[in-house]
């Protein structure tokens, strides 16, 4: 019988990160891991006229190697057609399609790590809330919990709360997006205060934007660009970007105060891309259709920045990435590995693990 | 580039060559490796002449050989004029027959592109593998009056001269040397840089230092390659020779241009400008000027001052000259009593004969000899600007005889000659130019020239070796910081930390501490002492005032709680995605005079500190002056008095004087910040407080910005 994990709560990319971060440490002990998610949304990217996906269920599978169907990964995919479209289908129903799936999973895995529904809350109308599969699998459960501020310190008392009712009592809290100024306050204050109640924190995931920044190819597929000469830096990440349209010597000191970042500016801007590759550039965007002229080719193949033209305007393609959140995927190491140690290295996985 | 080549020993070949190859010589007329072997041979070369084809035969009269290495002699240089995909073959083929200089004619190389660089960059490795110097690629040549040999595809020779030009541009050069044949100046060398793939700028002045045939240095250039070899180069030459540069991409879009044209990114203008400055190189800022001055030291002596005399057949023109001079630096010179008494004896009483002195419209030819031979005689008399207006009674033609003459009795003292006029004054100027006087059409540009030769000799004689003081600071400290903020994968330092490595540099500052609660901001308030200020921590915001992430005067701990929560509220609410690292509590600063202290490292010449009037208006102010680190004590004071800000901090209107000593030393230590670390790119106190002298400066906002690794 394989041991199950559940990861709970109501973030963006928190909740696959951990398990990326998790796995990586469980095979590190020589130990296999399975993926399941009983309940999963609808990817319109990943699904396909036969099959609805769910984006998490496609990447852990791959990243796992897992020789399992996506249905049995994740077995239910709520497409949100309807509020009823579970209830039509009815609990027994879906608790069956879930049992059976989990079932073939777990008979080849020591772990099996189980994701939680978007928030701990949500299905509780078909009785498949988090704490409720918690339950059912008689699982221990890391339940992250967004900590922007000092005030969120409810927040973890309500999930806290919340598994109890369903007597699900090992719980441990991992609080996420955690802003760096509040350090001090979380390990001398907001630890021992949990202490006190009998509350396990087992990790403190501090606010991190490389584990956000998106990667050469995700912004090139949002531009609709297309690279210039070497393509082999696709997977480079990119933390912020920069728009070049000021005098050089002002471009100068603004690209310094920056790492790993895109500038976009126009092709014939042949100072600003040049003053971008002195700095700690990881892309070029050209904007308009305009290329580079020859000398910023040579030289951002000299120094291995990539360079993407994109017909976009520079304020429509500053819109476009502006809301741009890197996903992980199984075949971006570079991100991997950057998730596995910062959200690795966050954790007390030892203590999860016993 | 680091080489074990000795460059001044392969330019010493390449300035006096036994032998020269043309490798790519060509028989047929119009194709460059024709042109080369032609100039070769119409120049007067006594050494050997090698023309290399594998067609072999004869061109010119000359036996070809099939390869270099059929050359049963030694060869000293080779041009190579053959297409690039050749060129790599080729310089392996000279480095293996014992070559010492190439000069590379062929274009295709790093102007090209990626495989145009990467091609570069191995030819250079090919040749420095055998110890041979390269000049170019994709350059014209090289001309070399004193040799002589014109190993180069001019449509001319220059002159025999004393000044020696380098330029990153051939086209430009073919213009200057057609331009210079008919206005009879001379070179001694000429030199197209080209790429710059191994000798440079810099080489090639310091060649131009030791070479007795040249005795005046210009330079037309884009970028440098290596800044600080250039001003080391530079530093050496100046006390000996003067060098005279334009340097183009002034503009933002000329700037933009030259980085399109060379594929580099120029240093900022501004940069060049005090670079040229600190090692006493005289910029000129446009082409006519440059050879304005070249015209006028190629017949003249320097000046040994700054007082002129002007001597003139009519007012306007008298009134014009006076004012240019007083415009450029120069002084209307006061002539002595017995000079002044020798004019009124022999000029008509309507003459002015003080400075400057009009010989009126009648003025003949004897009357501009003995104004001029008198001012060349007056010690009070540095050099003599002769102007002549063609009028019903002017001999111009005659006149410009008599002042060949009076040259010619009096050859140390500067005469320059302006002829105003047109068809009238062809002839008048062409006896000035073969009798040696540099003759101008109008006067500003003659003054221009004086003026230029004149401010020479003052940065050559500003030159000194004065020492860069040290200071005893606390690097280990500075390095920690530094270190903790490259962990945490920062390139802008909070406040907290540039205020502490400020410390350990010994710049006095308001002092910061980072808060990360209200209690601890009000625990730090109190150690520090009320009133205090609160400002967000935060790399990702820069103009903290505008989000309201500033309160400043706070005198209670109640203040301080709630100026605490409002700034973290205001920047949440200003700018949700900024990493917030807490709250600066600051020390609050007795307001003195505004000063900012900044320091941008350029990517030519390293760290160019800036000095001047601070606060909120600098950028409409600016009223900013720069000098490069490191700097000695005058650097300092000098960069302070070059400002509007430098007068005011003496005192004015009954102000007490500041404390201009602790600013100096503040700059200074700076300077010597940035020297010690060069991760540092970008650093900014704004405001500096200035108070009265002896209370010394506080820095009361320091931003430092770090560069990769």
């Amino acid at each position: 019988m394989a041991e199950n994990i559940v990861i709970s709560g109501n973030t963006l990319t928190g909740k696959t990160m951990v398990a990326i971060a998790l796995a990586a440490k469980i095979k590190e002990k020589g130990k296999s891991v399975g993926y399941f998610k009983p309940v999963g949304s609808k990817s319109y990217d990943y699904s396909t006229s036969s099959e609805d996906v769910d984006e998490d269920a496609a990447i852990m599978k791959e990243l796992l190697s897992m020789k399992h169907s996506l249905s049995t990964i994740c077995p239910i995919v709520r497409t949100r057609s309807s509020y009823d479209e579970l209830l039509r289908i009815g609990h027994e129903n879906l608790l069956t399609k879930i049992r059976e799936s989990y079932s073939s999973i777990s008979e080849d895995f020591d772990y099996v790590i189980i994701e939680g529904t978007k928030a701990s809350w949500h299905l509780m109308h078909v009785d498949l809330s988090t704490p409720q599969l918690a339950k059912e699998f008689n699982a221990s459960v890391i339940c992250l919990v967004n900590f922007p501020d000092i005030t969120s310190i409810d927040d973890i008392l309500l999930q806290i709360e919340l598994f109890k009712q369903h007597n699900v009592e090992k719980v441990s809290i991992v609080l996420n997006m955690v802003p760096p100024m509040l350090k001090k306050t979380v390990t001398q204050e907001i630890g021992p205060f949990l202490a006190e109640r009998g509350i396990d924190l087992v990790g403190v995931i501090y606010l991190n934007r490389e584990l956000f920044s998106p990667t050469v190819r995700e912004i090139q597929k949002a531009l609709d660009g297309q690279m210039i000469g070497d393509n082999g830096k696709m997977d480079l990440l990119v933390d912020q970007f920069m728009v070049g349209s000021m005098a050089p010597e002002n471009a100068l000191k603004w690209f310094r105060r920056v790492r790993d970042k895109a500038v976009i500016t126009s092709g014939d801007r042949a100072d600003i891309c040049l003053t971008a590759l002195e700095t700690d550039t990881n892309l070029l965007i050209l904007t308009g259709g305009m290329g580079p002229d020859i000398g910023t080719v040579a030289r951002a193949r000299e120094k291995g920045v990539p360079i993407m033209m994109t017909a976009h305007d520079t304020y429509r393609t500053g819109h476009i990435v502006d809301g741009l959140i890197g996903t992980v995927t199984a075949d971006n190491k570079e991100k991997l590995a950057i998730v596995e140690k910062i959200v690795g290295d966050a954790l007390d996985l030892e203590t999860i693990l016993t | 580039m680091c080489s074990k080549v000795d460059r001044q020993k392969g330019i010493d070949v390449l300035f006096n060559p036994r032998s020269i190859a043309v490798v790519g010589a060509s028989s047929s007329k119009g194709k460059l490796g024709n042109d080369v072997l032609r100039n070769l041979i119409e120049s007067g070369f006594e050494g050997r002449i090698y023309p290399v084809n594998p067609r072999g035969g004869e061109i010119l009269g000359l036996k070809v050989y099939r390869s270099i290495s059929e050359i049963v002699t030694d060869v000293d240089v080779a041009v190579i004029v053959i297409p690039a995909k050749y060129v790599l073959t080729e310089v392996e083929a000279c480095g293996k027959k014992g070559v010492k200089s190439l000069v590379i004619i062929t274009a295709g190389f790093k102007e090209i592109g990626h495989e145009g660089q990467e091609a570069e960059k191995t030819l250079v490795a090919f040749a420095e593998k055998y110890g041979m110097v390269v000049q170019g690629p994709n350059c014209l040549g090289i001309i070399n009056t004193s040799a002589p040999y014109n190993a180069s595809f001019s449509a001319g020779t220059p002159r025999k001269g004393k000044i020696a030009f380098a330029s990153q541009s051939g086209a430009l050069m073919t213009g200057i040397l057609d331009w210079s044949l008919m206005e009879k100046i001379g070179f001694s060398k000429f030199v197209s840089l080209g790429n710059k793939a191994q000798l440079n700028e810099a080489d090639f002045i310091e060649a131009f230092g030791r070479d007795p045939d040249s005795t005046f240095i210009l330079l037309y250039i884009e970028s440098v390659v290596d800044g600080r070899r250039f001003m080391e180069a530079c530093r050496k030459v100046v006390p000996d020779k003067p060098i005279f540069v334009v340097k183009s991409g002034v503009s933002a879009a000329g700037a933009r241009a030259a980085s399109s044209h060379t594929g580099s990114l120029a240093g900022s203008d501004t940069a060049y400008d005090v670079a040229f400055k600190q090692c006493g190189v005289r910029r000129a800022h446009n082409m006519a000027s440059l050879f304005d001055i070249a015209s006028v030291f190629d017949d003249m002596y320097l000046p040994s001052g700054n007082r002129v005399a002007i001597i003139t057949n009519a007012g306007g023109p008298g009134i014009l000259t006076t004012d240019a001079c007083e415009a450029s630096g120069l002084e209307i010179a006061q002539l002595s009593s017995e000079t002044i008494e020798y004019l009124k004896e022999n000029l008509p009483p309507a003459a002015a004969v003080y400075n400057p002195i009009d010989a009126l419209g009648t003025a003949q030819p004897e009357d501009y000899a003995l104004c001029v031979e008198a001012t060349l005689r007056d010690e009070n008399v540095d050099s003599v600007l002769v102007l002549l207006t063609p009028q019903a009674m002017t001999k111009a033609t005659e006149t410009a005889q008599i002042l060949v003459e009076s040259h010619m009795k009096y050859p140390d003292k500067p005469l320059i000659a302006v002829f105003m006029g047109g068809n009238s004054m062809v002839y008048p100027r062409i006896v000035l130019t073969e009798g040696g006087i540099p003759v101008f059409d109008f006067p500003e540009r003659a003054v221009h020239a004086i003026s230029e030769l004149y401010h020479y000799t003052v940065n050559r004689d500003s030159l000194k070796d004065e020492e860069v003081p040290t200071f005893k600071v606390d690097k280990k400290r500075t390095a920690e910081i530094i270190d903790r903020v490259r962990k945490d994968n920062r390139r802008v330092l909070l406040g907290s930390e540039a205020h502490a490595i400020a410390e350990a540099y010994g710049i006095p500052v308001a002092r910061i501490r980072l808060a990360t609660s209200s209690d601890e901001a009000k625990k730090l308030s109190e150690e520090l002492g009320y009133p205090v200020v609160l400002k967000i921590s935060s790399p990702d915001i820069i103009h903290k005032s505008d989000i309201g992430g500033i309160r400043v005067n706070l005198t209670t701990p109640e203040e301080v709680e709630e100026a605490f929560l409002q700034i973290l509220d205001n920047a949440k609410n200003h700018m949700p995605n900024a990493m917030i690292y807490g709250v600066d509590v600051q020390e609050m600063a007795e307001k003195g005079k505004e000063l900012i202290i900044g320091c941008s490292r350029d990517v030519q010449f390293g760290p160019l500190v800036m000095f001047g009037a601070g606060g909120i208006f600098v950028n409409y102010l600016k009223d900013i002056s720069f000098k490069l680190a490191p700097m000695t004590r005058s650097d300092a004071s000098d960069l302070i008095m070059e400002t509007k800000m430098g007068t005011l901090l003496k005192g004015v209107r009954g102000e007490a004087p500041s404390d201009i000593v602790a600013i100096e030393e503040t700059i200074l230590r700076i300077g010597q910040l940035v020297t010690d670390f060069e991760e540092i790119v970008e650093l900014d106190i704004n405001p500096a407080f200035a108070y009265e002298k002896g209370k010394g400066v506080s820095a009361v906002d320091v931003k430092i910005t770090i560069g990769g690794n």
